[in-house]
């Protein structure tokens, strides 16, 4: 299934666009979370919690990691960055990998456990985590095995769950205006944006080249840069 | 800007016990609650705060603690969504419940299977409150009558 054109031209950059500002905007409300002296809401509501300090520490281990993590893979999932600096692409990517794979995912798992809205909360904050590493450690092994085809995919899946901090926000927003019960709102806010992520990839990003648009040529090396020609060969 | 303010319902009969508690709810914590909210973010996991408030006094007359104090249970319900002019929106009862001491102007909030200081809600670190407090003393009670 392909995408109209002129949504990819247009729609691209915009979405783009909305996750930065929606990332930045995340990260401005989430300081919050490091003042010692003040508990914010998200906190407040969860209280009482078991092990509470533990829960606050992966708290503030998985902000900082998403704060780092989305906006990274907003920059990896740009042509220009691919195209100009390709070192500065796979250094970028192999720390996004790490703090994905050994920060976010796991705090997020821990966290879940604790989620607004019971079991089906935990167990869509769950799936969202699983795609994540799933397709994190894919993408790895895949851009390892020179499969930038495979790897752009993984790569994506990663990023759309990632985005669905922004979406959900959005939609409990939306949801509250509209008065919506509040239980309802977060697991929808929450279910539909995981589920929708991940099918929007899966059906309009390529698996195979077959049904892939030419990957932009990467310019040729300034420097010596090993792993340039392998890239440049697939 | 989300107004938030504790409506008095309508109660079965109104009392002087039921108008202190309401008084003492409304400045100890929806007062303070409402300016706080004007900061937070609405562009997070949390709930967002309440368009309205309306404070139900549950006790005609103040219940007894086991230290002899006596408290009177309130419940909170609120209103969310922009369309607040909407008499038909729906209130979410028991949204916040707990108790308040005429006495000393305290309240306390339920959360779990515990009660905390109205600070909580506050953002302000409180430990559980005594296990006495807001639990009415049927012991005592039953002695009393006998």
């Amino acid at each position: 299934m392909r995408a109209p054109r002129q949504f990819l031209a247009f729609g691209r950059p915009l979405l783009w666009l909305v996750m930065a500002l929606g990332s930045a905007a995340i990260t401005a409300t989430s300081l919050v979370y490091f003042n010692d002296d003040e508990l914010p809401p998200f906190v407040i509501e969860k209280l009482p919690l078991p092990f509470e300090d533990l829960w606050l520490s992966a708290l503030r281990l998985h902000v900082v990691a998403a704060a780092f993590a989305l906006p990274a893979c907003l920059a990896l999932s740009t042509t220009t960055l691919l195209r100009r600096a390709p070192r500065v692409h796979r250094w970028l990517g192999r720390t996004s990998g790490a703090v994905v794979l050994f920060a976010l995912a796991p705090t997020g798992f821990y966290l879940s456990l604790f989620a607004k809205g019971g079991v089906l909360a935990t167990l869509g904050f769950m799936l969202s985590g699983l795609i994540v590493v799933v397709a994190m450690v894919q993408a790895v092994r895949t851009a390892r095995a020179g499969n930038f085809v495979a790897h752009r995919r993984n790569a994506l899946h990663v990023l759309a769950q990632l985005s669905v901090a922004v979406t959900s926000r959005a939609m409990l927003f939306g949801l509250d205006a509209a008065n919506v019960d509040p239980d309802r709102a977060y697991l929808l806010s929450l279910w539909l944006p995981v589920v929708a992520s991940a099918a929007v990839v899966h059906l309009y990003v390529p698996a195979s080249r077959r049904n892939h648009e030419p990957m932009p040529e990467p310019r040729p090396p300034v420097g010596r840069d090993p792993g340039f020609r392998d890239a440049a060969r697939v | 800007m989300a107004a938030t303010l504790a409506f008095a319902t309508p109660p079965a009969s109104e009392t002087p016990d039921t108008t202190a508690t309401k008084d003492i709810i409304q400045k100890v914590l929806l007062t303070p609650l409402s300016v706080r909210e004007v900061k937070q973010s609405r562009f997070s996991r949390s709930r967002q705060p309440a368009q309205a408030r309306r404070v139900r006094v549950i006790d005609e007359h103040p219940q007894k603690d086991s230290e002899g104090k006596g408290f009177m249970t309130f419940a909170i319900d609120a209103r969310h969504g922009w369309a607040i002019d909407d008499v038909d929106l729906e209130w979410r009862k028991d949204v916040i419940t707990g108790c308040t001491y005429a006495q000393t102007g305290e309240v306390f909030i339920k959360r779990g299977a515990g009660y905390y200081a109205a600070d909580i809600m506050l953002g302000k670190k409180t430990r559980a409150a005594a296990e006495h407090v807001c639990v009415s003393d049927v012991s005592g009670a039953v002695a009393s009558n006998k």
